[in-house]
C-alpha cells in the first residue's frame, strides 16, 4: 500500500542569520535614553531651588531700596548699590529682573518714574504667562519654564518725600551645572 | 550509493563552507555579547552613582551653599554642618575639599567622588571667605 503525503516543498530557500543589525542599535539607544533620562528626572526634581533664587534676588532687591539712605532715583544704580554681580545677573543668561517705581499723581493714577531691566529679557512673558500681577500662580506650576517671584511694595523712601509703589519680578533659570 | 564530486556533493567545499559559517557566526555573536555588556554594565554604572546619592549629595549642597551666599549680608558668618560629605569621600578613597568657592566667577564647586562635580552660580557681589578647618564644619564669612 503507497502512502502518498502531500507535502508542500519549498526549494532553495536561504536563512540568514543576523545578528547585528541597525534596529538592534536603535532599540538598545532608545532604552538607554530612556532610563538615563527618567534617573535624571527623578534625582533632580527635589533639588529645584530656582523659585528660591528668584524670590531671595527680590527680596534683596527690595530690602536693598527700603535701606538707602537719602535715596534719589535717578542716582539709583542697582549693582554696586545692592552689592548685586552684574556679570551673573546680567550676562549669563540665567536670570532675570524688573523693578518698576511708580508714584501717583493727584488723580491718582500711577505714574512711571523709572523701570530697571536686566538678564534675559525674554524671561518677563514667561513670567506673565505663570503670575499674576499679586504674585499668585496662575494655573500649574512649569517646570520647564524660568520659575518666578512678584512683589509690589508700598512704600515712603526716607528723604525722598516720596510715596513710592515699587513692582519687582524676578525670574531664575539657573540649574546645577556638571563640571569636571 | 556512490560519492560524486559535483556543486552539491563535494564534501570537501560543503565542509569549509559550514566552518566558515560556523566561525562568523560565533564572532558575530561574540561581538553582540561584548557590545550588549558594555552598554548595560555603563548603564548600571550610572544608574549606581545617580543612586547611591553622590549627584544628588553634590547639586544640593551646591545649591544651598549658593543660596546661602545670595542671601546673606556684608558681616555675616555662617557654619554649616558638611560631615557627610566627608564620609563619603572616604568611602570613595578622594582626599582634598569637598567644597571651593570662587570669588571671581562666582560659583560654588562641590566634587565628593571620581568623574565631574556639580557647580552653581550665585549673583551676591560680597567676596566670601570661605574654609573647612575640620572634616565637619564649612564656614563662609561674607564682607563687601
Amino acid at each position: 500500500m503507497k502512502i502518498i503525503e502531500n507535502k508542500f516543498i519549498i526549494r532553495n530557500k536561504k536563512a540568514e542569520h543576523e545578528v547585528l543589525s541597525l534596529w538592534w542599535l536603535l532599540i538598545l539607544g532608545l532604552v538607554g535614553l530612556t532610563i538615563v533620562s527618567a534617573v535624571i528626572i527623578f534625582y533632580s526634581f527635589k533639588n529645584d531651588v530656582r523659585y528660591e533664587e528668584a524670590k531671595i534676588l527680590a527680596n534683596r532687591t527690595a530690602e536693598c531700596i527700603l535701606q538707602q539712605t537719602n535715596f534719589d532715583l535717578n542716582k539709583f544704580n542697582l549693582f554696586p548699590d545692592c552689592n548685586l554681580n552684574e556679570e551673573v545677573l546680567d550676562k549669563s543668561g540665567l536670570y532675570f529682573g524688573n523693578i518698576i517705581f511708580y508714584t501717583k499723581d493727584a488723580g491718582g493714577n500711577l505714574k512711571l518714574e523709572k523701570e530697571i531691566s536686566f538678564g534675559t529679557k525674554s524671561f518677563k512673558e514667561l513670567c506673565d504667562l505663570q503670575i499674576d500681577e499679586n504674585g499668585k500662580l496662575i494655573g500649574e506650576k512649569q517646570e520647564k519654564l524660568p520659575q518666578c517671584y512678584k512683589q509690589i511694595i508700598l512704600t515712603i523712601i526716607p528723604n525722598s518725600n516720596l510715596n513710592y509703589i515699587i513692582k519687582i519680578t524676578t525670574a531664575s533659570n539657573q540649574k546645577a551645572e556638571e563640571k569636571a | 550509493m556512490k560519492k560524486r564530486d559535483g556543486v552539491f556533493c563535494n564534501f570537501n567545499l560543503f565542509k569549509n563552507k559550514k566552518a566558515q559559517e560556523g566561525s562568523d557566526l560565533v564572532n558575530e555573536n561574540v561581538i553582540f555579547i561584548v557590545l550588549n555588556a558594555v552598554f548595560f554594565i555603563a548603564l548600571f554604572a550610572f544608574v549606581y552613582r545617580a543612586g547611591s546619592g553622590i549627584s544628588t549629595y553634590e547639586q544640593f549642597y551646591a545649591k544651598q551653599i549658593a543660596l546661602f551666599i545670595d542671601a546673606a549680608k556684608p558681616g555675616d558668618k555662617i557654619k554649616i554642618d558638611i560631615s557627610e560629605l566627608f564620609v563619603i569621600m572616604e568611602k570613595n578613597k578622594i582626599k582634598g575639599q569637598p567644597i571651593t568657592i570662587d570669588n571671581d566667577k562666582k560659583e560654588v564647586f562641590v566634587k565628593i567622588a571620581e568623574g565631574k562635580g556639580y557647580s552653581y552660580k550665585y549673583f551676591s557681589d560680597l567676596k566670601v571667605a570661605w574654609g573647612s578647618s575640620d572634616k565637619r564644619g564649612f564656614s563662609l564669612e561674607f564682607q563687601k
